[in-house]
């Protein structure tokens, strides 16, 4: 039996990790996966403490937060295009203008 | 002991996966790293009782989430473009920021491994769920009951024959007071003592005086063909439920069920498989005798044992006639807790007006990716497409203009403009 604050260790980790891609990477696709990776770690802790209390609604959380994920992951990824498309690059760093 | 190894061996493929991730150069490999990080989160789902969401991240996350992924990765060739741009870019001012989230990640890690080095952090064990308590009136003093709990009116209108719903109560001491509806006397006042993760059922009975009787449910789902049954004897005689087979059916092809029920309490539930249109009889045997002169004393005909149900036959005196009768109490059994059943129930009942809510979130998302697609055409390859359109359509014009025997440059042209839209 293994405990749950291992698994809320574990989505710590995670989610940390996720953070240090946001914060790190320069790549817009890879910032996008980074911030999937921390969702996911979130998630993870959902289902941990969903576990421990012996309450299913932590489960439909998870369920809600992977539609939304869904669903920004379709709009993000088609903006990513266009920008790409009216820039040549997705660069984070120089997206610091505004413009279309 | 399997378990923790599992948790271990797992729990570190995911953080090396994510690990990889975030260090890969190639936003492929990348992508790959993160589907393999999801598949461990999906196996952790599983040692968390979670078999529905297990099979959702599979399905949505490592399926649909990242083939999206790879898909606009290869389309837009981004697979290195940071590497590509790294050698230009790094004497920008703005490599700043990974120091700075390097120092934050030790921060953020420093502070929860000190408050579990401190055991601040409470690693209590939950303390079981409240118990659910439901109450069934067989009593004739009241044909229609009120229930008060702790003086609080909480089931009104109670039938004979009938049960509440499950009620969620405290774990401890509670007074129970039942009132008949119509006239507003006083049935029965009794005490319910509770715990935790309980479910209890709480039968009136008594044709002269009312009595109450507890006792504890087991409702856990059974595999698939099996039912639950249990005996609820309030006559004044011990009996036992026999199995006959069929209703006109001799005492030899017949199996005891349930054998020397003592009056007023309830037998260990048996498990049976179900579907079957069984007949049972009650009979009265005296001192667990199950001779020749075991009397019967009710038969029930064609018994439904409804899969995924809890049964519970109640056998009760009649007031007038000499013969008691036998009531049929059939409950839905508790879905496995994580179970597709369960999340689908709750998410069509509690949840309902949510999950319509992202209904109409995915809808704005649908509609905004397709305005986006629509406007991004219509700013940058407008003026690439004129010619390249003409080029192809073309030959198609020609070949048609042939089969129809009409002029190419009148057909060509009508056939351009009809075909305008449905190429955008």
């Amino acid at each position: 039996m293994v405990q749950t604050e291992a698994f809320v260790m574990l989505s710590a980790v995670l989610f940390v990790m996720g953070t240090l891609g946001v914060l790190v990477r320069r790549n817009a696709i890879l910032v996008f996966m980074s911030v999937e990776l921390m969702l996911n770690a979130a998630n993870l802790s959902f289902v941990a403490f969903a576990k421990h209390w012996q309450n299913l609604d932590g489960h439909l959380f998870v369920f809600f937060v992977m539609t939304v994920a869904a669903a920004e992951v379709a709009v993000g990824l088609a903006l990513i295009v266009t920008i790409f498309r009216s820039k040549q690059s997705i660069d984070i760093d120089e997206l610091h203008q505004m413009e279309g | 002991m399997t378990e923790v190894y599992l948790f271990i061996a797992v729990g570190t493929i995911a953080v090396i996966a994510a690990m990889m991730m975030l260090i890969s150069e190639n936003a492929v490999h990348s992508a790959l790293f993160l589907i393999l990080n999801f598949a461990c989160v999906a196996f952790m789902y599983l040692m968390l009782d979670a078999p529905f969401l297990a099979m959702v991240q599979i399905a949505v996350y490592a399926g649909a989430i990242m083939v999206l992924f790879l898909f606009v990765i290869m389309l837009l060739g981004a697979e290195s473009s940071e590497s590509r741009l790294s050698s230009m870019k790094a004497v920008r001012g703005s490599r700043l920021h990974t120091p700075v989230a390097v120092l934050l990640t030790m921060v953020l890690l420093l502070t929860v491994g000190i408050a579990i080095a401190q055991e601040n952090v409470d690693f209590i064990e939950s303390d079981g769920v409240d118990p659910l308590v439901r109450i069934a009136n067989y009593t004739y003093l009241a044909p229609r009951m009120d229930v008060l709990v702790d003086a609080e009116l909480t089931v009104q209108g109670l039938q004979f024959g009938k049960s509440s719903e499950h009620i969620r109560m405290t774990a401890g001491e509670h007074t129970l007071t039942l009132v008949d509806a119509e006239t507003g006397e006083l049935v029965l006042e009794s005490t319910l003592t509770l715990e935790a993760d309980q479910t209890v059922s709480a039968l009136v009975t008594g044709i002269d005086e009312a009595t109450l009787t507890s006792f504890d449910e087991d409702l856990t789902q059974l595999a698939d063909n099996q039912t639950r049954l249990s005996v609820f004897n309030a006559t004044g005689e011990t009996v036992s439920l026999q199995d006959t087979g069929s209703p006109f059916g001799s005492k030899d092809d017949s199996r005891i069920l349930v054998a020397d029920v003592a009056s007023n309490s309830i037998s260990t539930p048996i498990v049976v498989s179900s579907g079957e249109s069984d007949s049972l009889r009650f009979i009265a045997a005296e001192n667990g005798a199950l001779g020749e002169d075991a009397s019967s004393l009710f038969n029930i005909v064609e018994a439904e044992l409804v899969r995924d149900t809890h049964h519970l036959i109640v056998l009760t005196d009649q007031p007038s006639a000499s013969e008691p009768f036998a009531y049929y109490l059939a409950t839905d059994t508790a879905q496995q807790f994580g179970s597709p059943k369960a999340v689908g129930q709750i998410l069509f009942t509690k949840y309902l007006l949510p999950l319509q809510v992202v209904g109409l979130v995915l809808l704005a998302a649908l509609v905004g990716v397709i305005v986006l697609s629509q406007r991004q055409v219509s700013t940058v390859e407008v003026r690439a497409r004129r010619p390249e359109r003409r080029r192809v359509s073309r030959p198609l014009t020609s070949v048609i203009a042939n089969q129809v025997e009409d002029s190419a440059g009148v057909s060509g042209g009508r056939l351009q403009a009809g075909e305008e839209p449905a190429g955008d």
